[in-house]
C-alpha cells in the first residue's frame, strides 16, 4: 500500500468530477432536492406541531373550565392527547406518518391512537414520501453509481489500468485510491450540507439547540458518512470486476434495485407471515376472555368482586357497604381499571414484541442490505421510529391510568355511596392534574434500539474494505 | 461498378478527404492504403451511404449513394473491422438472418454451401458465433455478402488480427469472390497483404489520393518504399 | 412471406436466448407469484376475522342480555357493541391498496358516532411504511424494469459491437429490421403480462366479469405506456449507458419522486384541520349537555324524533331518553365538522387523480385499487355505511328505552343487521385514455425520432 499513490489516484477523482459536466448537473438536482426536501419537511413539521399545540390548548382550556362534576363523569369525559412530531422529524419523516396522532383518553377503555396522516391518504402516499433523509438514502448512492461506475471498468476499457499498473501503483493503490476519492468527494459535497440543514431546520423551529439534538446531528451526519463510505466501496468493487462500465452500470443498478425495492419490501412482507400479528379484534377479543377469567365487576356473584367486599368490610369493621367511610362503587371501579389495565398491558406488550419480531427480520437483513441499517438508524435518531411511537402509546395509556386512578380516588374519598350519581365535587380537584408531557426516547436508549444497525454498518465497512483487498489480490480482474 | 467523382467530405475547417476520383471495375480488389486519419474509412462510408458528402459524388452500378441510400445497399456488401454478429445465433442462423433481411431465401443446404464457399469448416456451421475466432465470424462475414450476391464488397482493415494462415485464407477467398465479378475495395495497413491480393493498389495522405499502382507492375518491396515515400 | 417469419424467428430466438430476457423474466415471474401469494395470504386474513364476527357478535350480545336481566333497556343498551365491517372485493387480493391501513372492521355503541369512526387498526406501522408486495406492486413496479431491462441497449447494443454496420448494409429496408426487433420484445412482453395476469386469476381465483377485464386493460394499457416510453429513449439513438441511466432515472422520478412530491402538494392544498376539529367537537357538544338544562337538549332531540316527544323526560333526575338525547346532540354539533371532513377526503382524492394526469404510474395505480375497491372513496363509502348503520340501531333501540322496557323483553337479535358495502363498479375511462393519450405521444414521438436517428441517418457516429 502506498499512501501517495493513493493520494494522486483519490485527487484525480476529484478533478475528473469538477471537470465533467453531467455529474456538475446531477448534483444540481441533488442539491435542490435536499433544498426542497428539507424545507417542506420543515414547514410540515411546524404547521402540524402548531396544530397540535392548538388542539391540545383547546382541549386543555375545556378541562380546566368544567364545571363542578361528578368525578366518574370527569373521567368519561377524559382526555384528549395530540401527538407532536420530534424535533428532528422533518429530516426523516420515518413512521410519522403511518402512525395516529391523537388518542382519547377515557375511564374503563384503551382506546387506538387515530387520525394517521396514511388514513387520510389515497394511495399516493404508498409510493414514499419526500424528505432528505430519503434524499440521502436512496439518490445519493445512486448519484455514487453514477459518477462511479466507470471508474475501474472504464479504465479496463481504454486500456489505462494497465498503464496505471505498470508505474508503481498496485492495484490494491488503484481501488483504495478511488474508493477515497470517491467518498471523499460524496462527504464533501454531501455532509456539510446535511449538518447545514439540520442546524439550520432545528434552530428556526425550537428557541435553542439541546445538547441532546446536538448529539443526535452528529451522530446522524457520523452514520451518513459511514454508509457514503459503504456504498462508494461496493461501487468501485463492482467496477473493478466488471470487464467494461457498461456492464458495471447495469450490475450496480440492479443491485440499488434490490437494496432498495426488493430486499427491504420482502424482508418486512415475509417477517408478517412468520410472526402473524393479532387484528384489533382478535386482540380485543383475548383482552376480554383475560378480564373475564380474572373478575367481573358487573357480576354480583362473581368470586373476586365478592371476596374484595369481604376483606374490605372486614377492613373497616362494617357489615354493609352503606356503612363503609369510602365509597365502595369507586373501590370496585378501580379495582376493574386495575384488572383490564394490567391485562391491556400484558397484552399489548406481546403485540409489540410480535412486531419487533417482525421488524427484526429487516434489521438482521440489514447485514445483507445497508440501505436497512441507515434506515432503522436515521429513523432511531430522529425520533421517529417504531420505538418512539410505542413508547407515546405507553406513555398515553399509563397517564391514563394516573388520570383515571385519581379520579377514582377523589370518587372513593368525596363522593358517598348513598346518592352516587347526584353528587358533585369541586373543579378544582380535578383541574389540578399534570399535563400530559410526551418524555422521548432518550439518546441512549434510541442507540440501543439501533444498534444491530450500527454494528451492521461496520460489518459493511470491514466487509467491503476485505472485498476491495480480496478483489485486489485477483488477477483476472486487472484484466 | 464502384465510382467516385471528386468526392470530398469536410468536418468543419477539416477536410477528410478531399476531391477523390475512383473506379472499381467489377472483379477488381482496390485496396486503399495510408496512415490512420488519411480518409480510408470516409470513402468507405461514403460509399456506404452512412456520411453525405460535402461535395462530389459517390456511385455504385451508376446509381449515386446519396441519392438513392436504400437502393445501393442491394449492391453491396460491408464487413467491418470487427465482425460482431449475433453471438446467440450460430454461424447457420446469422447467414439465414441477414441474408432473408436482403431479401433472399435459401433452404439449409443452400446456407451450408454458402458457408463452404466462404471457406467455413462445416463443424463450425452449428456451433454459436460466441465462440468463433475473429476468422471464422469474418468468414460468416463473407458469406453474407455471397449470399445477397453482392456487386460490390466493402471491407475495412479485414485483415488486422488475423494470424498468417487466416489472412492467407481470407485473401484467397477475395480472390474467388473477386474472379465471380464482385468489385472489392478495402482499406489496409497491411502492405504485403495488400501487394499480394489487390489488383490495384491506392496510397492516400492527408484526404487525398496521392498515387495508383497496378499491384503486378511493383514488386512488394517497391510498393513499401512508395508508400513511405507518400506518407 | 417466408423470409419474413425467418427474420422474425431468428429475431426471436436471438433475443430468447439472452441470459438477462431470461433472468429477469423468471425474477419477475417468481415476484409474481409471491405478489400473489401475500395478496392472498393478507386478504384471506381480513376475510377470516369478517367471518368470525357474526359469533363473536352473537355472543357479546348474549352476554349482555343476560347481565342486563331486571334493569331497563335505558341502561343496558350503553353496553353493547355493533360490529361492522368492510367485506373485500375479490380484486382486493390482487391489489390490496388501503385496506391495511384502514380499518376493516369498526364496532360503534349507541353513543355518539363521530368518536367511534376514526378508531384505527391495529398494525404494525413498519409494515404499513414498507407497503406491500402484492401483485399491483409487481405490474406496476417491477413490470417497467423488466420492459427497460429488454429494450435498453435494443440497437445501442448492436451499435456498440459493430453488428448494426452489417444490419444496416445488409437490408434495403432497414424499418422492417427496427420494427422485427420491436415486435418481438413487444410479443414478449405481451406474453409476460398476460401469463401473469392469467396465472393470478387462476391463483386468486378471480370471477371473469367486468372488474377482471378492467384490471386486465388496465394492466396491458399500462405495460403499453412504458414499452412506448422506453422506445422512445432508444429512438434517441444514443449509448447503452446513456439509455440505461435515462430510463432507471424516469423510472425512479415517476414512481418515487414525482408521487413524493404530488403527495405534498395535495396535502398542502387541501389540509384537515376538521380531523381533530371533529373529535373535539363532538366531546363538547355531548359533554356540556350534562350540566345544561335537558329542555334544550330534548328539543333538539325531537326536531329529528318528533315521536318520542310524548314520553316525559324528568328535569331534575338521570333519565335514559335524556342521556341518549345529549349523545345525538353531540353528533348534531359536530356534524358540520365531519361532512366537511369527508368533502375535503373526496377533494383529495380528485385532486391527487387530477395529478396523475401527468403520472400514468399514478393513474394506473388509482386505476387498478379501484377495480380492487381498495382505495380511499371505498372507505369513506364504508365509513358511511357504519354511520347509516349506527343510526338504524339507534332508532331500533330508542322504542324500547323510552318505553322503559326491561332487558328481557326486548328482541336482541331483531335490530337491523348491517348492511356492507356492496361493490363499487367505477368507471376507468378518463384514467385510461389518459395513459392511451401518453401512449400516442410516446409512439409518435418514436417514429419521428426513429425516422430521424435510424432511418434516415447521416451521422457517421451512428452509423
Amino acid at each position: 500500500m502506498n499512501t501517495r499513490l493513493i493520494k494522486i489516484i483519490a485527487r484525480q477523482e476529484w478533478a475528473a468530477f469538477f471537470r465533467a459536466r453531467l455529474p456538475l448537473g446531477l448534483y444540481a438536482v441533488l442539491l435542490s432536492m435536499s433544498i426542497l426536501a428539507i424545507y417542506i419537511g420543515w414547514q410540515y413539521v411546524n404547521n402540524f406541531n402548531e396544530h397540535q399545540t392548538e388542539a391540545k390548548e383547546e382541549v386543555h382550556d375545556h378541562w380546566m373550565k368544567q364545571p363542578d362534576r361528578h368525578p366518574h363523569r370527569v373521567a368519561h369525559y377524559g382526555y384528549l392527547v395530540f401527538r407532536e412530531k420530534s424535533p428532528l422529524s422533518f429530516f426523516d419523516f420515518g413512521l410519522d406518518s403511518y402512525v395516529g396522532n391523537s388518542v382519547f383518553l377515557e375511564a374503563h377503555r384503551q382506546n387506538t391512537i387515530n387520525m394517521s396522516e396514511a388514513g387520510f391518504s389515497n394511495g399516493m402516499l404508498r409510493f414514499g414520501e419526500l424528505s432528505m433523509a430519503v434524499v440521502f438514502q436512496l439518490l445519493v448512492p445512486l448519484f455514487i453509481i453514477f459518477i462511479g461506475f466507470h471508474t475501474i471498468a472504464g479504465l479496463k476499457e481504454n486500456g489505462l489500468l494497465k498503464i496505471l499498473l505498470c508505474q508503481k501503483a498496485t492495484f490494491r493503490d488503484v481501488l483504495l485510491g478511488k474508493a477515497a476519492g470517491i467518498t471523499l468527494l460524496t462527504w464533501f459535497l454531501f455532509l456539510p450540507l446535511l449538518f447545514l440543514g439540520l442546524l439550520i431546520g432545528t434552530v428556526s423551529h425550537s428557541a435553542g439547540l439541546s445538547t441532546d439534538e446536538l448529539i443526535r446531528m452528529g451522530l446522524i451526519v457520523l452514520s451518513y458518512g459511514i454508509y457514503f463510505l459503504i456504498i462508494s466501496m461496493i461501487v468501485v468493487a463492482v467496477s473493478a470486476i466488471s470487464t467494461n462500465a457498461r456492464n458495471a452500470l447495469m450490475a450496480l443498478v440492479l443491485i440499488w434495485i434490490l437494496f432498495y425495492v426488493m430486499v427491504p419490501k420482502s424482508a418486512q412482507n415475509l417477517g408478517n407471515t412468520i410472526f402473524v400479528a393479532p387484528d384489533k379484534i382478535t386482540f380485543e377479543q383475548g383482552i376480554e376472555s383475560d378480564i373475564a377469567k380474572v373478575g367481573d365487576s358487573h357480576n354480583p356473584n362473581d368470586p373476586h368482586f365478592s371476596e374484595l367486599k369481604e376483606s374490605t368490610l372486614k377492613r373497616y369493621g362494617v357489615d354493609s357497604i352503606q356503612a363503609l367511610p369510602i365509597n365502595y362503587g369507586a373501590l370496585v371501579m378501580q379495582e376493574g381499571e386495575n384488572i383490564s389495565s394490567g391485562i391491556f398491558d400484558k397484552h399489548y406488550n406481546q403485540l409489540i414484541q410480535i412486531y419487533k419480531s417482525q421488524n427484526s427480520i429487516a434489521s438482521f437483513l440489514s447485514f445483507i442490505d445497508p440501505f436497512l441499517a441507515i434506515r432503522n438508524i436515521s429513523m432511531n435518531l430522529s425520533g421517529t421510529d417504531f420505538e418512539s411511537f410505542t413508547e407515546f402509546q405507553k406513555q398515553t395509556e399509563r397517564y391514563r391510568f394516573e388520570k383515571t386512578q385519581a379520579l377514582n380516588k377523589i370518587h372513593l374519598n368525596q363522593i358517598k355511596f348513598k346518592d352516587d350519581s347526584k353528587q358533585r365535587v369541586n373543579a378544582q380537584s380535578f383541574q389540578q392534574q399534570p399535563e400530559f408531557k410526551f418524555q422521548p426516547v432518550p439518546i441512549k436508549m434510541s442507540l440501543r434500539h439501533g444498534a444491530m444497525g450500527i454494528s451492521a454498518l461496520f460489518f459493511w465497512v470491514l466487509a467491503s474494505f476485505t472485498l476491495l483487498s480480496f478483489i485486489s489480490k485477483k488477477r483476472q480482474f486487472q484484466l | 461498378m464502384l465510382e467516385a467523382t471528386n468526392l470530398t467530405k469536410r468536418y468543419g475547417n477539416h477536410t477528410a478527404l478531399n476531391q477523390l476520383n475512383l473506379t472499381v471495375e467489377p472483379g477488381e480488389i482496390f485496396a486503399l492504403l495510408g496512415q490512420n486519419g488519411a480518409g480510408k474509412t470516409t470513402t468507405i462510408n461514403l460509399f456506404l451511404g452512412f456520411i453525405e458528402p460535402s461535395e462530389g459524388m459517390a456511385q455504385i452500378n451508376g446509381v449515386s449513394v446519396s441519392e438513392n441510400p436504400e437502393e445501393i445497399k442491394q449492391y453491396l456488401a460491408y464487413i467491418p473491422e470487427t465482425v460482431m454478429l449475433y453471438s446467440n445465433l450460430t454461424g447457420l442462423e446469422n447467414l439465414e438472418y441477414f441474408s432473408s433481411l436482403a431479401g433472399f431465401e435459401y433452404s439449409k443446404t443452400e446456407l451450408a454451401e454458402l458457408l463452404s464457399t466462404a471457406g467455413l469448416q462445416t463443424q463450425a456451421f452449428d456451433l454459436r458465433l460466441g465462440g468463433y475466432s475473429k476468422g471464422m465470424r469474418q468468414k460468416v462475414g463473407i458469406a453474407i455478402a455471397i449470399a445477397k450476391k453482392a456487386k460490390v464488397l466493402l471491407l475495412d482493415e479485414p485483415t488486422s488480427g488475423l494470424d498468417p494462415k487466416a489472412s492467407n485464407e481470407f485473401s484467397t477467398i477475395l480472390k474467388s469472390l473477386a474472379a465471380r465479378g464482385t468489385a472489392i475495395l478495402m482499406a489496409t495497413h497491411d502492405i504485403f497483404r495488400a501487394k499480394e491480393v489487390a489488383t490495384r493498389i491506392g496510397i492516400m495522405r492527408e484526404g487525398c489520393l496521392q498515387s495508383v499502382v497496378r499491384a503486378s507492375d511493383i514488386s512488394a518491396n517497391e510498393l513499401e518504399e512508395l508508400y513511405l515515400r507518400t506518407v | 412471406m417466408k423470409s419474413r417469419q425467418k427474420i422474425l424467428f431468428l429475431e426471436c430466438k436471438n433475443f430468447l436466448i439472452g441470459k438477462a430476457v431470461i433472468f429477469s423474466a423468471i425474477c419477475l415471474l417468481c415476484f409474481g407469484v409471491y405478489g400473489f401469494y401475500h395478496g392472498k395470504t393478507i386478504i384471506d386474513r381480513q376475510q377470516k376475522t369478517i367471518l368470525s364476527i357474526s359469533d363473536i357478535q352473537k355472543k357479546h350480545l348474549d352476554q349482555i342480555a343476560s347481565h342486563g336481566r331486571g334493569k331497563p333497556v335505558g341502561t343496558t343498551a350503553y353496553y353493547p357493541f355493533f360490529y361492522t365491517f368492510n367485506p373485500a372485493s375479490p380484486w382486493a387480493k390482487f391489489s390490496i391498496g388501503q385496506r391495511d391501513i384502514n380499518p376493516f372492521t369498526l364496532k360503534v355503541k349507541m353513543l355518539a358516532i363521530e368518536g367511534q369512526l376514526y378508531d384505527a387498526e391495529l398494525t404494525n406501522p413498519l409494515t404499513l411504511l414498507v407497503g406491500n408486495l402484492d401483485a399491483s406492486f409487481v405490474f406496476i413496479f417491477l413490470f417497467p424494469l423488466l420492459i427497460i431491462a429488454l429494450t435498453y441497449n435494443m440497437i445501442s447494443g448492436e451499435q456498440e459491437n459493430g453488428v448494426w454496420k452489417i444490419l444496416r448494409t445488409s437490408t434495403t429496408n432497414i424499418k422492417a429490421a427496427i420494427f422485427y426487433k420491436l415486435l418481438v420484445r413487444f410479443a414478449f412482453v405481451l406474453t409476460m403480462t398476460l401469463l401473469l395476469f392469467f396465472s393470478g386469476i387462476l391463483i386468486l381465483d378471480l370471477p371473469l366479469t367486468q372488474p377482471t377485464f378492467q384490471l386486465g386493460l388496465v394492466l396491458m394499457v399500462y405495460v403499453i405506456f412504458w414499452f412506448s416510453l422506453s422506445i422512445v429513449i432508444v429512438s434517441l439513438g444514443k449509448s447503452t449507458s446513456f439509455n440505461a441511466t435515462t430510463m432507471v432515472s424516469i423510472w425512479i422520478f415517476l414512481c418515487i419522486l414525482f408521487p413524493g412530491v404530488a403527495n405534498i402538494i395535495v396535502n398542502r392544498n387541501i389540509p384537515i384541520p376538521e380531523a381533530a376539529e371533529t373529535t373535539i367537537k363532538q366531546r363538547e357538544g355531548y359533554h356540556e349537555k350534562w350540566d345544561l338544562p335537558k329542555k334544550p337538549t330534548m328539543e333538539k332531540f325531537y326536531a329529528v324524533y318528533p315521536q318520542y316527544r310524548k314520553y316525559p323526560i324528568p328535569e331534575d333526575q338521570f333519565s335514559p331518553g335524556w342521556y341518549y338525547a345529549m349523545q345525538l346532540a353531540g353528533d348534531l354539533e359536530s356534524a358540520n365538522s365531519s361532512e366537511v371532513l369527508f368533502s375535503k377526503l373526496n377533494q383529495r382524492q380528485e385532486f391527487s387523480e387530477r395529478l396523475a394526469y401527468f403520472n400514468p404510474i399514478l393513474t394506473a395505480q388509482q386505476l387498478v385499487n379501484k377495480v380492487a375497491n381498495t382505495d380511499l372513496s371505498n372507505h369513506i363509502r364504508y365509513l358511511e355505511s357504519v354511520k347509516w348503520h349506527h343510526k338504524q340501531i339507534r332508532e331500533y333501540f330508542y322504542p324500547f328505552i323510552f318505553e322503559v322496557t326491561p332487558t328481557e323483553a326486548m328482541d336482541w337479535s331483531g335490530y337491523p343487521k348491517y348492511r356492507p358495502v356492496t361493490y363499487s363498479q367505477e368507471v376507468l375511462s378518463s384514467g385510461i385514455l389518459v395513459i392511451i393519450i401518453w401512449i400516442a405521444l410516446g409512439m409518435a414521438l418514436s417514429i419521428i425520432l426513429f425516422y430521424k436517428n435510424f432511418i434516415q441517418i447521416k451521422d457517421p457516429q451512428n452509423a
